[in-house]
């Protein structure tokens, strides 16, 4: 199908429905408006339709109000009968009271008053008449109840009796004679006749009633055809609202109170009902295509608006500057707003209730003004506590994500929304988790080169040596070699077994410091560690000139460690003991404990001038000269503390003068010890522990 | 009884020289081979007794050799390696082979556990036929209650009085980790005081009669920081 012809279609059918909806609206305000101006209830309307006019309630009452107005004349108020009078050709009346020999008559005859009906002159149908005795209806040759309810009636001519017999109690059948003639076709032209105005509201009724149906008829077909078409209306429906969602929101509201107020001029206009009706329709519609609008394009209703693009623009400002100062600015902005929407809600609420002005307390402009700034408000000071709450989130889980570094975590990242105000923060976070991420990376990557570059030179040096050592032993076996030869090979037996236990210990040491080291923690009791290393090496202490004072607690102090590690750590200090302490001196070995640690320490008198870092003798190859040349590797004490580190411990050194001290921490166990009563039985569980593992 | 043969495996051609000097001493006949696919092709060729393998070779390394020897051989193999790591031990030996020497080695220890696992290997016929029900084994250590007697490798052992009764207690606890004051109290009879130093005096002699090295004990361990204990094998 034609493109254009089809656009053509969707517009009829889009018209229709508009129209439709416009007159079955307007049509029914202007009916139910008229009723409510009128004050007619739908009875009266149904027997304005269904019944002859002189048959109508509304008749009887007139008719039977001006006979009373005629009757009294002739008690108080002559004056009544120009009431009558204005009624002109419509109504003839003849009335004369011959106690006064009053005469009120239009007629140009005296009627006659039988007893049951009456000849009506020409023209005339519908009479009235009371002859002193008996009231008369008659509508053509009918007799009509014109008082409705017997009571009524009854009740009425009761009052007319009795002031009639006041009167004049004998004679009261000739008393008064009353005529009342109605036109057939009552003349509506007459301006002040109460009848002419009867049928004219009769005819304005009919007009007005009819013509609303008519159109209401005529909307509702349109809106029928409309919803026939309901595709062609929606499909045009929607190309309004695309059109509409390309206008900026500001002009939209902007639209939407404009015709808002446009219907409150023409409600205060005093215009018709209908009128009123359809500007309403107006600013009503706008509002659905804005809602449909919004329906459509969700969040994208906002975007096409300046307040929006300047509040990106603000955004964009803001994530460029520092935290504080953003903060401070969007907190500001934040009161400032709020303020601002406060003091406009609170003087709008004041000119509308406060002002007295009846146009201005009425505006619906106004209302909806008032309406659309509260919403503003509240939108507001939620939008605030909303970001509020994100940016106490984002805190919390910055802090969070602070606490995952701490503990080593550089993989997992942190992700918060591009919008809050953290984002660059958690972006630095992120960042600095990456730098660290790529450094451990690389320390990694170089200590593990390191142990292997280690482990394969240990492997390449212990290859040789191999072949060293098992010569030097086959040479060691031959007989018959010089005393010289044999002085040599003891050399070099010597030296092959330092150089081995050099390269073991190198290799113990640098798997130590890079962390390589697998260790068997297990809970030893400290003092029985010290007195087992003790024991281990007494040939080597009895063979020297030193004595070896060791104090053990008296209650046992039960570490954490790996036994073997602790061993090594011990006889090494205790080498170190052996070797640089002066001869005939004593060495003090103490073990003691404190809340977390098991202590070993050890003091001696050193053999040297130890001119020397505390914290440098520790460290690999470094040791005093004179050792330097003789055995040992010099990597006893830095072993001692890289393998008291690993295991959670320390190993400091403290030197005053010559007394050298090396002070072991262990950390203690975590167990619940017996005390020294139940120390066999501890030992027991202990052993029996170790033995199931 | 014809000499017994040795296969020595290594890639350095100056240590399988060195041991085979060493092996030769001692009387035995010895195999040479420089990587594990010689090895392999001489343990198939060979009847052998005892093999001396490195395990970082060129064309097929030591481990998968023993792996394959030990598919249809049950000879004893001693891995020698530069490898000193416990866990390398360990795999060493979960793969069949039946000691672990680490390089550079001491060449006297090597005899001694040459001698050690060739005496096993040998016996095994006479050690079944000796199994009556009160002995006490572990690995190739034996005590026997009723004769009171220990026995290494079917070889009586010479201990003292006080030696024996240490043997005593923890051959019949293997595995139970004794403190030295429960030991002294036990053997001697006497409140412990200062027992450290006399217990540890007599397990390093009885260290030097059971143990081929007795600064890496097999049996008779100390577990430091705790006690004593034999080695249940």
């Amino acid at each position: 199908m034609d493109i254009r012809l089809k656009s053509y279609k969707q517009v009829l059918a889009w018209l229709c429905s508009i129209l439709g909806i416009f007159l079955i609206i307007v049509s029914s305000v202007t009916l139910i408006g008229y009723f409510r101006d009128n004050a007619y209830s739908l009875y009266d309307v149904n027997e304005i339709f269904t019944v002859d006019l002189k048959e109508r309630k509304a008749f009887k009452e007139t008719l039977t109000d001006l006979f009373e107005l005629l009757l009294d004349a002739h008690y108080s108020n002559s004056s009544n009968i120009i009431l009558l009078k204005a009624e002109g050709d419509n109504l003839l009346y003849y009335s004369y009271y011959p106690k006064t020999g009053a005469l009120y008559t239009n007629m140009s005859y005296e009627p006659t008053f039988p007893k049951t009906g009456t000849e009506m002159p020409r023209g005339y149908d519908y009479c009235l008449y009371f002859n002193g005795r008996s009231f008369l209806a008659q509508n053509r040759d009918k007799l009509v109840d014109v008082y409705d309810s017997t009571e009524g009636y009854e009740y009425r001519l009761l009052k007319y009796d009795s002031r009639l017999y006041e009167e004049d109690e004998h004679n009261r059948a000739e008393s008064i004679r009353i005529m009342l003639l109605v036109k057939e076709d009552i003349d509506s032209g007459i301006e002040d006749s109460r009848l002419a105005e009867l049928k004219r509201k009769e005819h304005e009724v009919k007009t007005v009633v009819q013509n609303c149906i008519a159109s209401a008829i005529l909307g509702i077909l349109l809106l029928a055809t409309a919803i026939g078409t309901h595709r062609r209306v929606a499909a045009f429906n929607k190309r309004i609202v695309s059109i509409v969602s390309k206008i900026n929101l500001e002009a939209k509201l902007l639209t939407l109170l404009a015709l808002t107020a446009l219907f409150d001029l023409v409600n205060r206009s005093g215009s018709p009902r209908g009128a009123k009706a359809a500007v309403c329709i107006l600013p009503v519609w706008w509002a659905c295509y804005l809602l449909a609008d919004l329906a459509r394009n969700k969040g994208g209703f906002f975007v096409n608006s300046y307040a929006y693009i300047q509040a990106s623009r603000l955004q964009n400002y803001w994530v460029k500057q520092p935290l504080s100062k953003a903060l401070a600015m969007k907190v500001s902005l934040f009161a400032l707003t709020e303020a601002l929407l406060a003091g406009a809600g609170l003087f709008l609420y004041i000119l509308i209730t406060g002002a007295g002005d009846q146009a201005l307390s009425s505006s619906v402009t106004l209302y909806v003004l008032l309406a659309a700034i509260t919403a503003a408000f509240f939108y507001a000071a939620w939008q605030g506590l909303d970001r509020c709450i994100r940016f106490i989130n984002g805190l919390t889980r910055i802090t969070k994500q602070l606490e995952l570094v701490k503990n080593g975590d550089f993989e997992t990242k942190l992700k918060l929304d591009r919008d809050t105000i953290l984002y660059p923060v958690a972006e630095n976070l992120n960042c600095i988790q990456d730098g660290m991420n790529k450094t451990l990376q690389e320390m990694l990557k170089s200590e593990r080169t390191k142990v292997e570059l280690i482990t394969n030179v240990s492997h390449d040096l212990k290859t040789p040596l191999t072949s060293i050592i098992s010569y030097i032993d086959l040479l060691d076996k031959e007989t018959g070699l010089p005393d010289h030869v044999r002085d040599y090979i003891n050399v070099l037996k010597t030296k092959s077994d330092r150089l081995n236990r050099l390269i073991q210990d190198l290799f113990d040491l640098s798997k130590a410091t890079s962390g390589e080291i697998k260790l068997d923690i297990k809970t030893l009791d400290l003092g029985r560690l010290v007195e087992q290393v003790m024991a281990d090496t007494s040939d080597s202490i009895r063979a020297s000139s030193l004595d070896f004072r060791v104090s053990t607690p008296e209650r046992t102090v039960y570490i954490s460690g790996d036994s073997n590690k602790l061993y090594r750590i011990l006889m090494n200090l205790l080498h170190n003991a052996l070797k640089f302490t002066m001869p005939g001196t004593r060495v003090y070995v103490d073990v003691t404990d404190d809340n977390e640690w098991g202590i070993v320490e050890i003091k001696n008198i050193a053999n040297y001038e130890m001119d020397f870092n505390e914290n440098d003798i520790l460290e690999r190859f470094v040791k005093g000269d004179k050792s330097r040349s003789t055995e040992g590797s010099g990597l006893g004490l830095a072993i001692a503390k890289s393998f008291a580190e690993a295991g959670g411990g320390s190993l400091r050194v403290e030197v005053d003068g010559d007394l050298f001290k090396a002070i072991l921490a262990i950390p203690k166990a975590a167990l619940i010890v017996p005390r020294k009563s139940d120390e066999s039985y501890a030992m027991d569980q202990v052993a029996t522990a170790l033995a199931l593992e | 009884m014809t000499k017994p043969c040795v296969l020595v495996v290594d890639d350095d051609r100056d240590i399988v020289q060195a041991i085979a000097i060493n092996l030769e001493k001692e009387g035995y006949e010895v195999l040479k081979a420089y990587d594990g696919l010689q090895a392999l092709d001489i343990v198939t060729a060979r009847d052998l007794q005892l093999i001396i393998i490195d395990i970082m070779m060129p064309r097929l390394d030591g481990l998968s050799a023993v792996m394959k020897i030990r598919q249809d051989k049950n000879i004893p193999i001693i891995v020698l390696s530069a490898k000193s790591e416990d866990t390398d031990k360990v795999l060493g030996l979960s793969i069949g082979a039946d000691d672990y020497i680490t390089k550079p080695f001491n060449p006297m220890e090597l005899m001694a556990r040459v001698k050690s696992q060739l005496r096993r290997y040998m016996m095994l016929g006479d050690i079944n036929k000796s199994r009556n029900g009160n002995i006490i084994r572990t690995g190739a250590l034996e005590f026997d209650p009723d004769t009171y007697s220990v026995t290494l490798d079917g070889e009586p052992v010479s201990l003292t009085a006080t030696e024996m009764k240490i043997m005593e207690l923890l051959m019949k606890n293997l595995g139970r980790i004794f403190p030295a004051e429960e030991i002294y109290e036990r053997v001697w009879g006497e409140t412990a005081f200062n027992a450290e130093n006399t217990v540890m005096v007599h397990i390093r002699r009885i260290r030097e009669k059971i143990e081929i090295n007795p600064k890496e004990p097999k049996y008779l361990k100390v577990v430091w920081g705790i006690g004593y204990k034999i080695e249940k094998l």
